[in-house]
């Protein structure tokens, strides 16, 4: 195991169009960092650079503080498991195992039992002879885990582990890969545009767009503490209100007036996440001074959910949050209240 | 989760040239290194004694040799016996083609074996046995006068040369065509249905243009083959019916005329480079349709009385064109000199030795042309694999470079190459004349497109992941070639050393500018055997074509069995 470091990582031939723009950040001896970010944010390529798969422009890749930047990608020491997984389709479940443990001349008896505890690891014991190709989606990704693992690799690297799962199958999985990455107290850096899988997964997020690093922090840092409204909104924030701030209060024509917890004079942006919020009947004692307009209600359990569109049509924004009262919800197109704990908000300067 | 900011699933990332990926260069060079002197060296001495046969550029010397009636009516008849085998090739294998995609029929796996067949047989064995079925005492003319009809002649007339090319080339169109036509998606012709077109419309306006391509590479190969054709035109061919290639083998032989002989090389080389450089255009275009293909087009449609009398038409058509003339020689092999019964002497005297010093021994015959054969398969594989990796390797503009230059033999017709060889390893370090090694080499460049091709197909559709996660697994470039591409691509190599195996036992021109009594091949030991007098000789030659015929055709049908389905666009 090893700290991984990436320093001012920069990809791609001309400037104008970086892949990978300057890209800095640490994952520590045994912990897990998602990259999380938008497609074409470059976040597999970052992957390939650190595998060695690519060759950066400029910056560096650092294990325990050495440059491996020269080495070629099969002396790195790093895992990969691939999006699409690339299962040797000539070798079976053990040989696919086997591949990384056979290239490092591992002495056969020391491989098969690396192999068995492997396959029990990912719990695909009885599937070692089979061909990859008649595996289901689930096993195949099972089988390209511990054929990362298994040459104990200094950094494990997973592009979209939990890939072209359905829900179902990723939940159960993404469990499954929680409790092995704690387990193996492995360092790991993956790859996701799905925010779940990071929150399920990771100790560290790393919030990327276009090339370059929004912000990076431990999780829990990213996600209650966004730096910016771009990483606020990544990570499932919504723009509540934006306007002049006076008097402790920010007003948006069409919104209506809310109470910030900061004392803020001009411009600013405040965002609010959905979980903190809910619908409630105008009028109602919690209106936090924010209105939006019914577009549709869904039944979730005992409860409704109300998709809510905020502001004027040039700025509109929609919002999925709890009804939170026993009445029926207003009819589509009718006008409601949102109730927020006005500590829970976070502010941006414009 | 909500408005989770436009993150959106992200698509594969396409993979670019990559620093770890393997590059395409140090596959390309030795191929280069070797390619380079024995292809391009002899071709420049061809140029070079054509173009200046006194050793300063002579435009005059070109002129004399063009402006010779005899070269210039050869150069025509050439010509129009190519333009016209490949109109009559198209005539018979474009309905082939369409019963071969789209009917059902009873033994219609066997007789897509059987098509594949005739493209691998030695070009003597051909020529024989069409002489055999339509010569002055063949089957046909027997038939004749069993019916109490009239005598035909055939052989040495343009009809005998027509129908030994289309036996050969009906193999190509068919092959071509059929692969794209099963797998147009017939909803387009059914769309053009429903928009109120015929169906001769249909085939016309949507069928045919998505067909072209196709259509065109066939014509274009076919073309290049006819006109480049030798042993056909040499044994069948009359007064007046040479090809360029039989006057280039009558020159270079006797080692008179060399600036003749050169030229008109260059007029042949001219001639296949334009075509093939055509052809290789249209086989890009050739490539897009196939990806179309959906489940549907696979399936076999349910045939019409209409296309059940198609079907029967082309499998008459195919079997008298293809069974009747080996039919023909398997019979005068066991017929001729026996007085009216069978007869096994032929077969026998195919294993003895003549013991006369001018003859050729048919068991060293046999001996070299399998030594010969091996040699030229093992060095066209190592080539073949090579070139098809730096290819596959290679992107854009530098792939389509690299794959006209490694492709280049396809264009250097057998017996220029051999005249190039005899005219440049003649002296100094390099004097190899009356080396049986010659041969090995002209073989493998001859043979080794075909390892290229069957090599190429399979590894353009490898996932570049697979090698990269080798690598990422630690293994070196080296080791994932070996523990993953090659475990993925052995099957078409071998199948391309089959084909190169193949080709070599039965080439003709290079080897019969470049043999020598000591190592003559199989073919070179038919070809002499029916230059001599007498039935005897005559028997001896159909027992060894015989033979050579059995053991191409099983070695074809055996390759088939190893192919996957749809290797080989060629």
């Amino acid at each position: 195991m090893a700290t991984l470091t990436v320093r001012e990582l920069t990809h791609g031939y001309e400037a104008a169009r970086r892949v990978v723009d300057g890209v800095s950040f640490e994952v520590a001896d045994g912990r897990v960092a998602a990259l999380l970010g938008p497609s074409g944010s470059g976040k597999t390529t970052i992957l390939r650079l650190i595998a060695g798969l690519e060759r950066p422009e400029g910056g560096d890749v650092q294990l325990d503080g050495a440059s491996v930047l020269g080495r070629a990608p099969h002396r790195r020491g790093v895992g990969l498991m691939f999006q699409e997984l690339a299962l040797f389709p000539h070798l079976d479940v053990r040989a696919n195992v086997a591949f990384g443990l056979r290239m490092a001349r591992w002495p056969r008896d020391r491989r098969e039992r690396r192999v068995d505890e492997l396959l029990a690891l990912v719990g695909i014991e009885a599937l070692g002879g089979r061909r990859v190709d008649a595996l289901s989606g689930g096993e195949r990704q099972r089988v390209g885990l511990a054929r990362a693992l298994a040459p104990e690799p200094a950094v494990l690297l997973l592009d979209e582990p939990l890939g072209a799962l359905d829900e179902a199958r990723k939940r159960e999985l993404r469990r499954e890969l929680r409790g092995l990455l704690e387990r193996l107290e492995t360092t790991a850096l993956l790859v996701s545009h799905d925010l779940r899988d990071a929150q399920a997964l990771a100790d560290d997020l790393v919030a990327l767009d276009a090339g370059r690093v929004l912000q990076a922090g431990s999780l829990h840092t990213v996600l209650a503490e966004p730096a910016s409204p771009e990483v606020a909104s990544m990570v499932g924030w919504v723009r509540l209100v934006e306007g002049d701030a006076r008097d402790g209060r920010v007003e948006e024509s069409g919104v209506g007036s809310v109470a910030v917890p900061e004392p803020l004079e001009g411009p600013v942006l405040v965002m609010a996440h959905p979980s903190a919020m809910t619908a409630v009947p105008t009028g109602d004692a919690r209106d936090s001074g924010a209105r939006g307009t019914v577009v549709g209600a869904q039944p979730e359990g005992p409860l409704r959910v109300l998709e809510v569109a905020i502001g004027a049509l040039s700025a509109v924004r929609y919002v999925e949050v709890r009804w939170d009262a026993r009445d029926e919800p207003p009819a589509p197109g009718s006008p409601v209240a949102l109730a927020v704990d006005p500590a829970t908000l976070r502010c941006y300067r414009r | 989760m909500i408005g989770a900011g436009g993150v959106t699933p992200s698509p594969p990332t396409p993979v670019g040239r990559a620093a770890g990926a393997p590059r395409a260069g140090p596959w390309a060079l030795p191929v280069l290194v070797v390619l380079l002197p024995l292809l391009l060296w002899p071709l420049a001495t061809i140029l070079w004694r054509g173009l200046a046969p006194e050793g300063v550029p002579d435009a005059a010397a070109i002129a004399d040799v063009l402006g010779d009636g005899y070269y210039w009516d050869r150069l025509v008849f050439t010509t129009a016996q190519a333009a016209a085998s490949t109109a009559v090739a198209l005539l018979v294998g474009l309905p082939s083609a369409y019963v071969f995609a789209h009917i059902r029929f009873p033994g219609r796996a066997v007789a897509r074996a059987l098509v594949t067949v005739p493209f691998v047989l030695p070009t003597l064995v051909v020529a024989l046995a069409f002489q055999q079925l339509a010569g002055p005492d063949g089957l046909l003319n027997s038939a004749l006068a069993w019916f109490g009809l009239g005598r035909v002649e055939v052989v040495g007339t343009i009809w005998a040369i027509l129908a030994a090319h289309v036996f050969y080339n009906v193999s190509i169109v068919i092959r071509l065509v059929a692969g794209v036509w099963a797998n147009l998606d017939p909803r387009t012709e059914e769309a053009a249905r429903l928009l109120g077109a015929g169906r001769w419309a249909t085939l016309r306006e949507v069928t045919l243009p998505a067909l072209a391509p196709a259509i065109a590479s066939a014509a274009a190969l076919v073309f290049v083959f006819s006109f480049t054709s030798f042993g056909v035109v040499l044994v069948l061919g009359g007064p007046g019916l040479d090809t360029l290639e039989v006057v280039i083998y009558r020159l270079a032989i006797r080692l008179v005329e060399l600036p003749a002989a050169a030229v008109l090389s260059t007029v042949q080389i001219a001639t296949t480079v334009a075509v093939l450089g055509a052809y290789s255009l249209l086989q890009r275009r050739t490539a897009r349709p196939l990806t179309q293909r959906s489940e549907r087009s696979r399936a076999l449609r349910d045939t019409s009385w209409a296309e059940r009398g198609l079907a029967l038409g082309v499998a008459v058509v195919l079997a008298l064109l293809i069974v009747a003339p080996l039919a023909a020689l398997v019979h005068g092999a066991f017929t001729i000199g026996a007085s009216g019964g069978v007869t096994a002497a032929n077969f026998t005297r195919a294993f003895e030795d003549p013991g006369r010093l001018s003859f050729v021994e048919p068991l060293n015959a046999m001996r070299w042309s399998v030594t010969f054969a091996g040699g030229a398969a093992l060095i066209a594989v190592v080539l073949g694999t090579l070139a098809a990796t730096a290819i596959a390797r290679s992107r854009g503009r530098l792939a389509a470079l690299a794959d006209g230059l490694l492709m280049a033999p396809l264009a250097v017709p057998a017996v220029v190459l051999g005249f190039g060889f005899l005219i440049t390893f003649n002296s100094g370090v390099t004097d190899l004349r009356g080396s049986p090694w010659l041969i090995v080499i002209a073989h493998a460049l001859i043979a080794y497109p075909f390892v290229l091709r069957a090599a190429l197909a399979v590894l353009r559709t490898l996932d570049p992941r697979l090698p990269e996660a080798a690598r990422v697994l630690g293994a070196s470039p080296l080791a994932a070639w070996r523990y993953v591409e090659l475990p993925l691509a052995w099957r078409a190599l071998l199948v391309g050393a089959g084909f190169a195996f193949v080709v070599s036992l039965g080439e003709f021109g290079a080897t019969a500018v470049l043999q020598r009594r000591e190592f003559a091949t199989l073919p070179v030991a038919i070809y002499t055997s029916l230059g001599r007098p007498g039935l005897a000789n005559l028997g001896q030659a159909l027992a060894m074509a015989t033979i050579l015929m059995t053991v191409t055709a099983a070695a074809l049908l055996l390759i088939e069995r190893v192919r996957y389905r749809d290797i080989g666009e060629f």
